[in-house]
């Protein structure tokens, strides 16, 4: 008690200003017609800026969230278009379902690099979740590269940008196939080999999957032509593709699923030991 | 001792009656340069004895302002204003203090501690009133180069005026 007295005897004229002044302020906003106006407006303003930054901030946080949810959503999307592609006319209405080929799974990227000899990315699903080694992995743009070991929780995945990488690819156009391989160089361009000679081949030509390997459904993008020559006394068209795909901005990919998978591998092997 | 309370008792309805009647009306720039208010009663504040208690200056900051709100008609803004010339005259003091100290007797005049002092003290509590003075009566950012010009303007102007009023009426108390 002697303290509090104390202390107002110290303090008391400071404690009566501060009093006196919120009185004061009170005043000036409920009583001057101007100020009181002014007072209001920015009131409104301040009120309406905060809730508006707070929302902001708030969807920013379960942004993460939403991206997840998003990318899920692709990959179920993307899942059913892929197969109703591929399946018959007449399966289309009902057994579409049981019938159904390609499995996507969306996965984040864990990291990734585009300028070593040979890239790789590790993505967020592994073992637990059903990835298995030689699976194809794909993106919004385009095809990835293939998943080349696999842990519990984790994949690694040997990107396009990989020299050891191949992946049969056809000009959509012309249907024509050949192989696709990394030169080591520019992570945008990607050769096409294996063109022969009699096709005709033009810049600006797209080229998907083939389908005709175990990794990738046929049709997706690939990337469009961006050079060819046909060099003389070579059979095959030296062609450059420039990739739909920037393999530098990856940050969702989706694995892809071939249920089928072994079953070709098993009978391409058998052909091959005969 | 009487002869203080009547003096400043006097000059307290003197100010308020020449601030409200007087220069209140004053347009000293005209319509066009809108800018110059003349200010007397602050020189109330200043003139109270050394003596007075910080309470006592506090509520007398109050009442005065109060007055002058009274003739205004703008509720709070001039209290303000001389609440914070009040709760900062004995900083101000304190800080403006001659080598010698100050003498009880004396008030706080020319006479007493010289002219330049007195602009010096004067001079930064007016300029710190006008400014609380002008933020409140103008209350937005909108128009920071108008608060600042107008406290110039006013100031100059209003320090003029108190000399004028030191040089004249040569209060010793």
């Amino acid at each position: 008690m002697r303290n509090l007295v104390l202390l107002f005897l110290r303090f008391g004229h400071f404690i009566l200003f501060i009093l006196l002044e919120i009185f004061c302020l009170y005043l000036i906003v409920n009583y001057n017609r101007k100020q009181r106006d002014i007072w209001a407006n920015s009131a409104n303003i301040f009120w309406g800026y905060s809730s508006e930054k707070w929302n902001d901030w708030t969807n920013y946080l379960s942004l993460q969230d939403k991206m997840d949810e998003l990318a899920l959503e692709n990959a179920k999307l993307k899942e059913k278009l892929i197969n109703y592609e591929l399946s018959p006319i007449v399966e289309k209405d009902t057994l579409q379902t049981l019938n159904q080929q390609y499995e996507l799974l969306s996965a984040k990227v864990a990291s990734n690099t585009t300028d070593r000899p040979n890239n790789y990315l590790t993505i967020n699903k592994g073992i637990k979740d059903g990835v298995r080694k030689d699976m194809g992995v794909i993106s919004e743009n385009g095809i990835v590269g293939i998943i080349r070991e696999v842990r519990n929780d984790y994949a690694a995945v040997n990107s396009l940008l990989h020299r050891r990488t191949f992946i049969s690819a056809m000009i959509k156009r012309t249907g024509a196939f050949g192989e696709l391989k990394w030169v080591g160089t520019n992570p945008q361009i990607v050769n096409l080999g294996s063109i022969e000679k009699h096709n005709i081949v033009a810049v600006g030509d797209t080229i998907v999957t083939s389908g005709y390997s175990t990794h990738f459904p046929p049709g997706l993008m690939i990337g469009t032509i961006a050079s060819t020559e046909l060099p003389s006394g070579n059979n095959f068209h030296n062609i450059k593709v420039r990739l739909s795909n920037d393999f530098g901005t990856l940050r969702y990919v989706e694995i892809v699923k071939n249920r089928k998978q072994t079953q070709q591998l098993e009978l391409e092997k058998e052909i091959k030991e005969k | 001792m009487n002869n203080v309370i009547t003096q400043n008792i006097l000059r307290l309805f003197f100010f308020v009656l020449v601030q409200g009647v007087v220069l209140q009306q004053a347009k000293l720039g005209g319509t066009f340069f809108n800018y110059i208010s003349l200010f007397i009663y602050p020189l109330f504040l200043l003139l109270l004895p050394l003596k007075i208690s910080k309470i006592a200056l506090v509520l007398t900051g109050f009442g005065l302002g109060m007055l002058v709100d009274g003739a205004y008609n703008s509720p709070g803004v001039h209290t303000a204003a001389c609440l914070v010339v009040a709760i900062l005259r004995p900083l101000v003091l304190a800080i403006l203090e001659p080598r010698e100290g100050y003498n009880v007797s004396l008030g706080l005049t020319i006479k007493s501690y010289g002219v330049l002092w007195f602009l010096k003290y004067a001079g930064v509590l007016l300029f710190i009133h006008l400014l609380v003075y002008f933020v409140l009566e103008i209350f937005t950012p909108v128009y920071a180069i108008e608060i600042i010009g107008r406290t110039i303007a006013s100031f100059l102007f209003s320090l003029f005026l108190m000399i004028m009023y030191m040089v004249i009426a040569r209060p010793s108390v």
